[in-house]
């Protein structure tokens, strides 16, 4: 079955039970995986989906439901349930109804070599990043590399209907190497096509980490230095807090610590952030939202300055903003089943502007620092900007150089008061989910050792 | 037995497989969503597939598919049999056992398909109405949600099993704000139930509460940096339970010997007032499962036992590789989903000790209430909580409240100082991730508990 096909059908089905307005996305995707255990091929696996997801408007009430979808009964029966619930939902106030537009189909980025993967080439190339890792002298506890494809539609009665079809690689792989103590290195590669996976590369550099993991010791005492993120934490740490500030259902729930402030200085000058949904590198790249909404390059955050938020059609009404197609369902490491997620505002593929030093410099300016390269977690808390995150991997700068990693300290900060203090930002741009940023140098946060 | 399940395996025992299953699930999940008074979810989902595993040596083919029908799946049973021919990992046989035919519904008195969308709207009204009042309080929210899990297995052992799992949980969240600055406050309720869950709790008791703490937190300090004493609550000592000593004892990460766990049986590993547990048949609760997804029954796993190391949790697979047997915790997510060795219930079990006997000893330290979340660390032993706020502790006295901070220090260490157990244990749901991926629905929990912990205030 066609996603066009399933999506007209339950509109149509909605239309007869009695709904005024109707949204419809259909997805069809096809993902191979080869996990690793142990150093081995442990499991291949195909994984075949179609599903659809149907809003519907009763006035002012809504419903929504979704459902796996194998014949075309099974879109129609999906589109009446979501027809039941707003008959049973309330009314709200400030819906002023779906997204308006038209038809259309835009770019984005579909890699056939993706695409027609096979279970040989995709072992091939898990076992191409193990060799690298065990020429690293560690050996590989786990690890996967997965390939997906989809197709997806979405209209809507008000005039949308936008087609487009993306493939995506994801791989995860950790290293451990045993020196004084067993050490770890991870490494993700996140690409939307084959020719952006390098195996050797991404192998090597989890190796390196693993080894400079298991000569890490503890950080001793309790210091306020310089610190260099790394994009593999920085990414998350960008996300739950710029990512969260800029959402506007966060703007208009007043949970925004940056609903008031467009405008506004909010971060260093050396700090420029655009929502940039067409970039070449992008997991997500398309000219569509999952609403249907044309999604256009942005500035976010302007030399430091706060210049817009990002909204779905339903939170642009509500701060009398204009949509600004930022609103997904698609995930970035796998393509299965997105018409089960609701949609939510998020960036497309957030951008951080890079400087012009590199690792090696951006160190050499350091009398006294910290490069983080591993943490436990890295999700900050978006309402406030506190964090704490336990350092598994850091590297101690003295004097401009590398002299020692280091583990079991604690990072602790705001990361929106550490936003205002950038001393430097790196050009090692890296994409990591929806946040594609170099490594930046942070004037001063507090280190907790053991 | 459906008859496309059998077929399925048939084919590919056939075929040349070693052991191979069909799972069948279908899984229908209601979600119900207020925010600030306005209905912004009435959702459903429902999702229906089946997962084909065929085991060659010691390596896994797999194919999954929405498409059910007979003729299908028994094409998906090749192509489950070439991805297993892919693979390259040596390994031990899975051991024969007797076919089980079973079919079981949940034990619930309230089905939530029995219970009307204006009776389970009206609670999350409710819930969300009795957050308002304070000025200060800017947003509210009150979810719910419900999810009806239907599984059918056949296996080349001859299983024809089917079983149903039913949860509910209830979530409320405030925001409140003053002078620029802005603090969260939650609280809920989940578990292995229907919507009596729902009908045994004070709804405006609960939303009034979890404003008011919002407000309170306005008010909160920074908690302290460094080594300090701290009363871990249920959730907390259920996050170091769960997160470094529970995932480092799932026995996938012992085969391979990537646990800090690996050699440590039978050696004392913590205080002896620690005793911790994986159990999957703890009734009413959120991890509970009459089986796992291979079929086996769950099951008590007693992993320390006054402080002395016992054992690990295993899949099929991981038992025959150690020659034990397996302890009914092979998980999947879904019918997409690979299973894995994971957790169901897992707690520090109950000690002696009241809250104001723990209180008493402490000059100077920290109590925790709730938590964010945590993180593994199956290598290193090493723990990470993010609690959601905290009360600091004085002369034995808790004096106020301090903001969002972190815990972390290495496991055994903390254990090891661990000098006071409380006398309940208390139970929090949630779904647990293996890495990033893969989630679960879980519980963890324990008394509170006296220990050393790293602290850091963000």
């Amino acid at each position: 079955m066609q996603t066009e096909y399933v999506a007209r059908k339950a509109i149509k089905w909605a239309i007869n039970q009695g709904a005024s307005e109707v949204e419809a996305y259909a997805t069809r995707s096809r993902a191979l995986v080869a996990y690793v255990d142990d150093g081995n091929i442990k499991s291949v696996e195909e994984k075949h989906d179609i599903g659809v997801s149907v809003r519907v408007c009763l006035g002012k009430k809504m419903g929504q439901a979704s459902t796996t979808c194998t014949n075309i009964r099974m879109a129609e029966a999906c589109a009446e349930s979501a027809v039941e619930l707003a008959k049973f939902s309330a009314p709200d106030p400030d819906f002023k109804g779906l997204a308006t537009g038209e038809r259309g189909a835009g770019e984005s980025t579909f890699d056939m070599d993706l695409a027609a993967i096979t279970p040989e080439v995709l072992v091939s190339k898990a076992e191409a990043v193990i060799a690298a890792i065990e020429d690293q002298g560690a050996k590989v506890p786990n690890g996967l590399v997965r390939a997906g494809a989809m197709q997806w539609t979405v209209a809507n009665t008000n005039g949308i209907e936008a087609e487009g079809k993306g493939t995506l690689l994801y791989s995860h792989f950790t290293g451990m190497a045993m020196n004084e103590k067993p050490g770890e290195g991870v490494g993700v590669v996140y690409a939307n096509r084959l020719l952006g996976f390098e195996p050797s590369a991404m192998g090597e550099g989890i190796g390196r980490r693993a080894q400079q993991s298991s000569r890490a010791v503890p950080f001793r005492g309790h210091e306020t230095m310089p610190v260099i993120i790394r994009p593999e934490v920085l990414a998350e740490m960008l996300n739950t807090t710029v990512g969260f500030a800029i959402s506007g259902e966060n703007v208009s729930k007043k949970r925004s610590p940056w609903a008031a402030k467009k405008g506004t200085d909010v971060a260093s000058a050396d700090l420029t952030i655009k929502d940039s949904p067409l970039d070449e590198r992008g997991i997500l790249r398309s000219s569509f939202d999952d609403e249907g909404l044309p999604c256009e390059e942005r500035d976010v955050i302007d030399a430091g300055r706060l210049r817009s938020f990002l909204h779905d059609s339903y939170s642009a009404r509500l701060l009398n903003e204009k949509p600004t197609g930022n609103a997904f369902r698609r995930g970035h490491t796998d393509v299965l089943g997105p018409y089960r997620n609701p949609l939510s505002i998020t960036q497309s593929n957030l951008v951080v502007q890079p400087g012009e030093r590199s690792l090696t410099e951006m160190t050499a300016g350091l009398k006294r620092g910290l490069i983080v390269e591993k943490t436990a977690s890295a999700d900050v808390n978006g309402v406030s900007g506190g964090f704490g995150f336990e350092v598994r991997l850091g590297l101690l700068v003295e004097d401009g150089v590398v002299t020692q990693p280091v583990r079991g300290c604690l990072l602790v900060g705001n990361f929106y008061e550490a936003l205002k203090n950038v001393l430097a930002v790196g050009n090692d741009a890296t994409v990591i989910g929806s946040v594609i940023t170099p490594s930046i140098c942070f004037g001063a946060l507090e280190i907790v050792g053991e | 037995m459906s008859d496309a399940l059998q077929a399925a395996v048939e084919r590919m025992m056939d075929l040349g497989a070693q052991y191979c299953d069909a799972r069948q699930q279908k899984v229908t999940h209601t979600v119900i969503i207020v925010v600030d008074g306005t209905v912004r979810t009435m959702g459903k989902d429902v999702s229906e597939g089946v997962c084909l595993r065929a085991r060659r040596n010691g390596h896994w083919g797999m194919v999954s598919s929405i498409d059910i029908g007979k003729d299908t799946l028994v094409k998906a049973a090749d192509r489950a049999m070439a991805c297993a021919a892919a693979g390259g990992s040596p390994g031990k046989p899975i051991p024969d056992r007797k076919a089980k035919k079973i079919d079981l519904k949940a034990n619930v008195r309230l089905h939530p398909e029995k219970v009307t969308l204006q009776e389970k709207l009206a609670a999350v009204i409710d819930l969300d109405k009795a957050q308002k009042g304070d000025p200060k309080v800017v947003n509210t929210n009150a979810i719910y949600h419900d999810v009806v899990r239907n599984v059918q297995l056949a296996t080349s052992f001859g299983d024809d099993m089917k079983w149903e799992e039913v949860r509910t949980r209830l979530f409320a969240e405030s925001v409140a704000s003053e002078a620029g600055a802005a603090e969260f406050y939650y609280d809920g309720e989940s578990a292995s139930k229907g919507f009596e869950l729902i009908k045994e709790l004070d709804l405006s008791a609960m939303g009034s509460r979890v404003a008011k703490e919002a407000v309170i937190m306005l008010t909160a300090g920074k908690a302290p940096s460094g080594p300090t004493t701290v009363i871990s609550d249920p959730m907390i000592s259920g996050l170091l339970a769960h997160e470094v000593m529970g995932h480092a004892s799932e026995a996938d990460e012992i085969v391979k010997k990537r646990s800090f766990l690996s050699e440590v049986v039978g050696k004392q590993v913590a205080n002896e007032q620690i005793t911790m547990i994986d159990q999957g048949d703890v009734a009413g609760a959120y991890g509970y499962i009459p089986f796992d997804d291979e079929g086996t029954p769950s099951s008590r796993t007693v992993i320390i036992e006054n402080g002395v190391y016992k054992g690990y949790m295993h899949s099929m697979e991981t038992g025959a590789e150690m020659n034990v047997a397996p302890t009914g915790n092979g998980r999947a997510q879904d019918h997409n989903r690979h299973v894995f060795v994971r957790m169901t219930n897992t707690f520090f079990d109950k000690g002696k000790w009241t809250m104001d006997e723990m209180l008493e000893g402490v000059k100077e330290g920290v109590l925790t209430d709730k938590m964010i979340n945590g993180m593994e660390d199956p290598v290193g032993g090493g723990f990470e909580a993010k609690s959601l706020r905290g009360f600091l502790i004085k002369n034995g006295r808790i004096v106020g409240p301090v903001r969002s901070f972190t815990l972390t220090g290495k496991a055994l260490d903390i254990l090891h100082s661990t000098d006071a157990v409380g006398k309940e244990v208390a139970l929090d749901g949630g779904t647990c991730g293996k890495g990033i991926e893969d989630w679960v629905p879980v519980s963890s929990g324990g008394p509170f508990c006296r220990s050393r912990i790293n602290v850091g205030g963000g």
